[in-house]
C-alpha cells in the first residue's frame, strides 16, 4: 500500500512537472513543435517500460487491437497534448492545468450518455466544486 | 497610417482574445482526456494492459504528430534555443514518468487510493510555478482557491464513480 501511495505521489509529481517545463520550454518554440518532440520523448520512455514488462503479451496481441491504438493515439496527442500546451502557451501553466484537470468530468459525464452510468451525490457535489473553481480562475483579470 | 491603426487594433483584439482561447484550449483538452479516459476504459479492459495501450497509442500519436508538425518542428529547430529542447524533452518525460507510476500505483493500491492522490498534480504545477516561473508568470490567490476547489471536485467525482 505504501508503495502504491508513493508511485502516485509520483504521478502527481510527473504531472505537475510536465506542465511547468513545458511553459519554459515554449518560450522558444510553437506549440505543434513543442507537442511533437515531447511525444517523442514520451514514446521512448513509455514502450522502453512496456517491452521491458510486457513483451509476451505484446508480441501475442492480434492486429486488430492495433487500430484501437491508432485511434486511440490520434485522439490524444496531435489532439489532446496539442491543446494542453497550447493552453499552457496562452495562458500559462498554473491556470492552463486548472483547467485541465477537469477531464474527469468529461469523462463522468460520458460515462452517464454512453453506458448509462447514475450520478451519484458525490459526482453532483464533484461537479458544482469544479464548476466553481473554474469560474473562479477564468473571471479574474 | 489607416495600415497602422489597423495593426495596432488587430494586435490589440488579438492580445485580448489571447486568454479566452487559452481557456478554450485547456477545455477541448480536459474533454478529449475525459473522452480519451472512457475509450482506454474499454481498451484497458477489453484489449491490453494499460501500459501497452498507452504506449502503442504514443507510438502511432508520435507518427501522426511527425506527418502534421514535422515541418514546424524543423522550422522552429533553427531558431529556438538548445535549452528549450531540453525542457521539451523532459516535459515529454515527466509526462511519461507520471503515466507510468499511475499505471504502477494502480497495480499495488486500490484506484480510490490512487486517483485522489494523482488529483492533486495542479498544485504541484502551482507550487513549482511559484518557485521556478515567478518571473514569467504570476500565482494569483483566485487561482490556488480555484485549483482547490477544481481539485476536491475531481476527488469528490472520481470516489462517486469509482
Amino acid at each position: 500500500m505504501i508503495l502504491g501511495i508513493a508511485l502516485s505521489l509520483g504521478a502527481a509529481l510527473g504531472f505537475g512537472t510536465a506542465a511547468v517545463l513545458a511553459r519554459t520550454g515554449m518560450l522558444h518554440i510553437g506549440s505543434t513543435s513543442a507537442t511533437l518532440v515531447s511525444v517523442a520523448s514520451s514514446t521512448l520512455i513509455t514502450v522502453t517500460i512496456a517491452f521491458i514488462y510486457h513483451t509476451p503479451e505484446i508480441l501475442a496481441l492480434p492486429a486488430g487491437v492495433f487500430l484501437w491504438f491508432l485511434l486511440a493515439g490520434t485522439i490524444n496527442f496531435p489532439g489532446g497534448r496539442l491543446m494542453n500546451f497550447t493552453a499552457i502557451r496562452l495562458i500559462g501553466a498554473s491556470k492552463a492545468t486548472v483547467v485541465i484537470s477537469t477531464s474527469p468530468l468529461f469523462a463522468a459525464t460520458l460515462a452517464v450518455i454512453l453506458t448509462g452510468e447514475s450520478l451519484s451525490l458525490l459526482v453532483g457535489l464533484g461537479t458544482l466544486a469544479i464548476m466553481a473553481g473554474v469560474m473562479l480562475v477564468v473571471t479574474q483579470r | 497610417m489607416n495600415l497602422k491603426v489597423s495593426s495596432v487594433y488587430s494586435s490589440r483584439t488579438a492580445g485580448k482574445l489571447k486568454p479566452y482561447a487559452g481557456y478554450f484550449c485547456g477545455l477541448a483538452a480536459a474533454a478529449i482526456y475525459g473522452g480519451m479516459a472512457v475509450l482506454g476504459k474499454k481498451i484497458a479492459t477489453d484489449l491490453a494492459s494499460p501500459l501497452i495501450a498507452t504506449s502503442f497509442s504514443l507510438l502511432f500519436g508520435l507518427l501522426i504528430t511527425g506527418v502534421l508538425f514535422g515541418r514546424n518542428a524543423v522550422k522552429d529547430g533553427a531558431r529556438a534555443t538548445k535549452s528549450s529542447w531540453i525542457y521539451i524533452l523532459a516535459s515529454g518525460g515527466a509526462s511519461a514518468f507520471g503515466v507510468s507510476c499511475w499505471y504502477l500505483a494502480l497495480v499495488e493500491a486500490p484506484v480510490v487510493i490512487v486517483a485522489p492522490i494523482v488529483a492533486v498534480y495542479p498544485l504541484v504545477t502551482i507550487i513549482l510555478t511559484a518557485i521556478f516561473l515567478k518571473n514569467i508568470e504570476k500565482v494569483t490567490p483566485k487561482t490556488i482557491s480555484g485549483a482547490a476547489l477544481v481539485v476536491t471536485g475531481v476527488i469528490l467525482v472520481g470516489l462517486g464513480t469509482a
